[in-house]
This record gives structure tokens, C-alpha cells and sequence, in this order.
């Protein structure tokens, strides 16, 4: 999937080679989803899911797709499992501390809209209570190829982003 | 199912009852109700009498509904491989003296009861909040409506006074090591650790208050969601204590499969263990691999039960469906691919100088300190303490299977190591035999289609991946548990880290950690 490939209809023929002359836009879009850096960081169940996801046999490398274990370094939030009220003002700063541009994936019921927990006492009805979500993967957990098939739609998503219109928490 | 084994009671016991103590029987043993003015009586008796030596608190819980309210709690003895109940009604001011004098295991179980019900403990010495968030209003179990409060910035613990040389850094609740959302307020003196104090209730999801408000059947699919890594071993300690409630006998075949896949899940949750283990040491090539065979295990348990995890298979009398076809023949395969591979990771662990530097002498957890804390499972074992439930007060049909309890001495991080990989092989040895004796004849029994046992209460427990895992439940005679316990044995065998952790350096405390086995979602529940 590389700029060039993709790209063929912005490679013009030049006497003695080609150039790429492509829109701003595609050529940061193409980056920013070509290498999403997630968090490494588990709730609950899901996390297990997200880690299986990351080993052996699913190998998210080959999308680009690498854990990190520090907000600093990431810029996709999975927000792998239950968010509960001693934990939700930790996920909130967890986002705040991770540098713009930056998205959330709710991964599983729980972090979509509380889950089977949803009526407990110390459960949050869903993460984007507290953040904005960009990616909700249902399941619970999800498989491993649901979690791809979220992250490869957050790809989409980004593909169409362009910096005279930021989203709105960027 | 195999009845529960015979209730023999301590001759001792009778010689008690008097004023504020009353003696009963059940099938699972001995009740001792006691006033908690005549409680400390009682545990010295229960503790030093030889006929009793209790020195196991198997579980501590508090009950509101049916009226009284009341302490609960379990005690096992190692030597007499008996159960022994305690109960304490408590009045309007509710205060119960606490046990952390005759079994330190207490400790944090007395914490939760407080949060949770709001019963004091006098003579406990750090009472405080476990689960819920310093500033929570109300005890959520207590009946009546819980009032949630705002989302708010958090309160964050403050560290005691400090020495002159001395620090305080925070692991969690995000970090790499703790294995979900633990936090760890670590005081340093230079790089040597002088206290840890572990910050539980980020992961506390209310599963039993939860419960009460869901039907028998209902319940199972919560269960899953406990110790998320060893998916069925969950379902197990839940139905056998209904199935027991409710007087359900559970069909010879269902018993069968359910020992097939309650192994393979122990066998798959170790190796998870395993891989995250050696993560946390910094061998990445093992984190692979451990997932590597874990998916095998899972496919297995896919296709018997549809889910990769949260399998919910068990049900109350059996097990909805009988194993796929061909399933026998795949399981040995899988068997034998992981039993070839352990050799691989005993040569890349057993015989790697730089994994021993980091594992041998560390940590080390004696065989009176593992009992007096509660200690269960894996960790027990590794200190010496020849343990196992499925040996110890079997269930299901345990009795009629070949095994070995797997056995350490050392009681340190590297004979945690050996006693998980002795497991796998012995559970892969169950699982086999298991397939081969698997009798004919239905996997469910006749179960009304909603349960409405009598008014009363059960207890059971397993061997799960990570020690003893109990379920007490009591009945008020509606379709719906008054009373949902889960005795997790990840929180106990949490509780000593403290202990185990002080005068090592801050890796070793990641090394020591790894090698409890943790899950949050059953330390917080």
C-alpha cells in the first residue's frame, strides 16, 4: 500500500523520471492511518482480546498497527473493557495526555454503552461519556478479526480527513 | 455430581456452645452462630484445639438480605480437610470484632466488608475503604438505592510521612505490568522498596449486587467475566453451589465434558500467564509463543462452546450440548503440539541464566505465611503447601481421575514458574483420560425452567487456574439469589504482595507480581 501505488493518479511523467505532485491532505492522511499507534492499555476482558489481537496469530504489525505502552507515543485510544467510575477520570486524562491528532476506538459492549454492566452502581454507560469515540466495535469480547475490521474502518475514516475541516476534538 | 464429601464435625465443637454460641449442621459442615462478644472465643478455640486447626480462612463475607445482618465467614483445615462456618448477626450498630489477630488473610476481606456493607471491625488495624473510591457515600450492598456521585476529579491516595532518603512512585493504573488496572503506591528508599500499597476498584464492575437482581440462569454469563482468562473454571464453583442449593444431580457425561474443557481452560489461562510473565521480564519471543499455543487451545474451545473467552457453557444441571464430533481426536492433537513446545520453553526458561538470575530466591513466600494469608492455588503450592481442591474436597469426577499435584518447595518466583508447567502437563494428563472414559447418556438433567430454590444457603468450590475459587449463595426462596459471594483467590493472593515485595529492588517487584497470576476483574468484581 504504498503513496506511490495508491497514488497513480497524482504521479505525473517527467523527461528522465516521475514526480508526485498530490494534495496535502492525501499525502498526511496516507501517514497518519498507515501507521495508527495504540495504547497498550487494557481495561477487562477485551484487553486479552486486544492482546491476542497484537501476538501469533492475528499479528496486527502487518497493518501498520504497533502497541505503545505510553500515552505520549500513541495516537489511537483502545479503550479495551469496562470503564468503571474510579477508573473513568484516569481514561479522561490518559486521552488528554496523548498528542493531537487523536482517536478512540470503544472496543466491546462495555466501553460502547456499559454492556451487561450497564445498570451496576460503578459502571460508566459507555466511554464516550467522557471522551469522543471514533470506532465502536461491538461484542463481548470481540474477536480478534473484529478489532482489525475496526481498526481498518478508523483507516477509512482518516483517509477522508483533511485539515481545512479538523475534527472537532483534534 | 458426587454428593459433598461426609460433614464430619471436630468432637471439640459441642463443648462450645453455651451463651451466644449455637452449633448446627449442614452438608457442607458445621454452622457456628455466635454473638460478637463471644467471637474471639470461639477463634482461639477453632484455631489452636487439635481437633480443629482451622488454619485456612477459605472465605469472609457479610450477608443483608434475608434480615439479620450478618458476618459469614468459612474456615478450612489443611490437616483435617474439613469446612467449619461462622456466623455473626450483628444488631443495628453494626460492629464485628476482627479476626486479622488469628488469620491475617482477613485483612482485606474485612476492608470490603466495611466498604461494601459498612460494618466495623474494631481492632483492625488499617480500616479503610478497598473496592469503592475514598470519598464514595453509602455502602452499595447494604438493600436500597445506591446513589451513584458525579463523575469528579479523582482523590488521589496520599502517601504517609516520609524518611529523609526516601520516595514514592506510582505504578498504575495504567501501566504495562500491573496486568490490567492495577495500582501500586511503591515507597522507595534509593531503588529499595520499603512499602508497597496495592489501590484496588478500578475494574469493580458491582457483579454482586449485580446479581441479586438477576435470575439463578442469569447469573452464569457474569461469572465469565470474573477471571476473564480461564473462561468455564468461572462457571464452575457458580452452578455447583446452585446445583447444590437446589438439589440438581448432574448427568455422568456432563460431569465428564466439563473436566475436558475446565482443563483446557486452566491449560490455555497458563499459558496466557506465561506469556504475559515473561513479557514482564523482558523475553518478548516467549509472549509470542505463549499466544501461539493458547490459540489452539482457544480453537478447541470455540468449537465446543462457540465463544473464545467468555465461554458460559456450563448450566445449571449439565452442559447445553454434547462435544462436537471428532472433538476427542483434536483435542490430543492440540495435546500433543503444546506438550512438545513446553520442552521448548523449559529450555528457554529452566536452563537461561539471566531468567534465573531474575527468578531464584526472589519473592519468597514460606508454607505458614501462604496459609495464614489464605494463599490458594498455583502460589500455595509453590511454597510447599500441598493443596488442591480438586484432591483436598473433591468435586464432580475428580476422584475417578489419575493426576498429580504439582509440587514445589522453594516458594520463590522461579518454583511459581515450575508448578504452572507442571499443571499444564497434568491437566493435558486429566484431559485425556477424561475423553477416554467419557460415559453415554444425556449432558443435561431436568431443571425447571426457572429456579426457585428454598430458602437457605450453599457453598461450593473448585481449583480454578488460580487457586480456590468459592461461591457462596444464599436463597430467600424467589427466583432471584438474595446473595451472591464470590471468593476470588487472585485478591488473596494479592494480599501478600506487600509482604513479598519489601526489601527488593522496583524489577523485582515486577517479576514478583507476574508471578501471582492476577486477574482484576476477579480481585475487584
Amino acid at each position: 500500500m504504498g503513496v506511490a501505488t495508491r497514488a497513480a493518479q497524482f504521479v505525473l511523467k517527467m523527461p528522465g523520471g516521475a514526480i508526485l505532485l498530490a494534495p496535502v491532505d492525501y499525502v498526511l492522511n496516507w501517514a497518519r492511518e498507515s501507521s495508527l499507534w495504540p495504547m497498550g492499555f487494557g481495561l477487562a476482558c477485551c484487553a486479552i482480546e486486544m492482546m491476542a489481537t497484537a501476538a501469533s496469530r492475528y499479528d496486527l504489525d502487518r497493518f501498520g498497527v504497533f502497541l505503545r505502552p505510553s500515552p505520549r507515543q500513541s495516537d489511537v485510544m483502545i479503550v479495551a473493557g469496562t470503564v468503571t467510575r474510579k477508573m473513568a477520570p484516569y481514561v479522561r486524562r490518559l486521552y488528554d495526555q496523548m498528542p493531537a491528532p487523536k482517536y478512540v476506538v470503544a472496543l466491546g459492549g462495555c466501553a460502547a454503552g456499559g454492556g451487561p454492566f450497564a445498570d451496576s452502581y460503578h459502571v460508566v454507560q459507555g466511554v464516550d461519556q467522557i471522551i469522543p469515540v471514533d470506532v465502536y466495535i461491538p461484542g463481548c469480547p470481540p474477536r480478534p478479526e473484529n478489532l482489525i475490521n475496526g481498526l481498518l474502518a478508523l483507516q477509512r475514516k482518516i483517509h477522508g480527513e483533511s485539515i481545512a475541516r479538523p475534527p472537532e476534538h483534534a | 455430581m458426587t454428593a459433598p464429601p461426609a460433614a464430619i464435625q471436630p468432637e471439640s465443637l459441642p463443648r462450645l456452645v453455651g451463651e451466644g454460641i449455637a452449633l448446627a449442621a449442614s452438608a457442607q459442615g458445621p454452622v457456628l452462630t455466635v454473638a460478637p462478644e463471644r467471637l474471639h472465643q470461639v477463634c482461639a478455640h477453632l484455631r489452636e484445639e487439635p481437633d480443629c486447626c482451622f488454619d485456612f480462612l477459605a472465605d469472609f463475607t457479610a450477608v443483608s438480605h434475608p434480615e439479620p445482618l450478618r458476618v459469614v465467614f468459612r474456615l478450612w483445615s489443611t490437616a483435617h480437610s474439613r469446612h467449619v462456618q461462622v456466623v455473626v448477626p450483628l444488631g443495628s450498630e453494626p460492629a464485628c470484632p476482627s479476626i486479622t489477630g488469628y488469620w491475617p488473610a482477613a485483612g482485606w476481606q474485612e476492608r470490603e466488608v466495611y466498604d461494601l456493607f459498612g460494618i466495623r471491625f474494631p481492632g483492625h488495624p488499617d480500616l479503610r475503604r478497598i473496592l469503592l473510591a475514598p470519598d464514595w457515600v453509602g455502602h452499595p450492598l447494604l438493600p436500597g438505592e445506591v446513589a451513584a456521585p458525579e463523575l469528579g476529579p479523582p482523590l488521589e491516595p496520599t502517601p504517609g510521612a516520609l524518611g529523609p532518603d526516601q520516595t514514592v512512585i506510582n505504578v498504575g493504573p495504567q501501566h504495562p505490568s500491573t496486568h490490567g488496572v492495577l495500582r501500586l503506591v511503591v515507597t522507595l528508599s534509593g531503588e529499595e522498596i520499603v512499602e508497597v500499597d496495592p489501590v484496588l476498584g478500578y475494574l469493580h464492575r458491582g457483579i454482586e449486587k449485580l446479581a441479586e437482581s438477576r435470575t439463578y440462569a442469569q447469573v452464569i454469563p457474569y461469572t465469565d467475566r470474573l477471571d476473564y482468562v480461564s473462561g468455564v473454571l468461572n462457571n464452575w464453583p457458580y452452578v455447583l453451589a446452585a446445583e447444590r442449593l437446589a438439589g440438581i444431580a448432574v448427568p455422568p457425561r456432563a460431569e465428564f465434558i466439563r473436566v475436558v474443557l475446565g482443563e483446557l481452560c486452566r491449560v490455555a489461562s497458563h499459558l496466557l500467564w506465561l506469556a504475559c510473565f515473561a513479557n514482564d521480564l523482558g523475553a518478548t519471543s516467549v509472549f509470542l509463543y505463549g499466544f501461539r499455543e493458547r490459540e489452539l487451545i482457544l480453537d478447541l474451545l470455540e468449537e465446543a462452546t462457540g465463544a473464545r473467552l467468555t465461554n458460559s457453557f456450563f448450566r445449571l444441571g449439565g452442559v447445553p450440548y454434547d462435544l462436537p464430533e471428532g472433538f476427542a481426536d483434536r483435542a490430543r492433537g492440540a495435546a500433543r503440539v503444546v506438550r512438545a513446545r513446553l520442552q521448548e520453553y523449559d529450555s528457554l526458561f529452566t536452563r537461561n541464566r539471566i531468567f534465573l538470575a531474575r527468578a531464584q530466591g526472589v519473592g519468597v513466600l514460606t508454607a505458614e505465611q501462604a496459609l495464614a494469608w489464605g494463599v490458594s492455588g498455583p502460589m500455595a503450592r509453590a511454597s510447599g503447601v500441598a493443596q488442591d481442591v480438586r484432591r483436598s474436597d473433591p468435586y464432580s469426577v475428580y476422584p475417578e481421575l489419575e493426576f498429580e499435584v504439582a509440587l514445589e518447595k522453594g516458594g520463590d518466583v522461579l518454583a511459581r514458574l515450575l508448578v504452572r508447567m507442571e499443571e499444564i502437563r497434568q491437566s493435558l494428563r486429566i484431559m485425556d483420560q477424561a475423553l477416554a472414559s467419557l460415559p453415554p447418556g444425556p449432558v443435561m438433567a431436568k431443571v425447571p425452567r426457572q429456579l426457585k430454590p428454598e430458602p437457605g444457603d450453599a457453598y461450593a468450590h473448585i481449583e480454578s487456574a488460580r487457586g480456590d475459587y468459592g461461591v457462596y449463595l444464599v436463597s430467600d426462596g424467589s427466583p432471584h439469589p438474595a446473595r451472591v459471594r464470590f471468593r476470588s483467590p487472585s485478591f488473596a493472593n494479592l494480599q501478600v504482595l506487600p509482604l513479598l515485595a519489601r526489601e527488593w529492588k522496583v524489577a523485582d517487584l515486577i517479576a514478583i507480581l507476574g508471578a501471582i497470576d492476577i486477574i482484576l476483574g476477579e480481585v475487584d468484581r
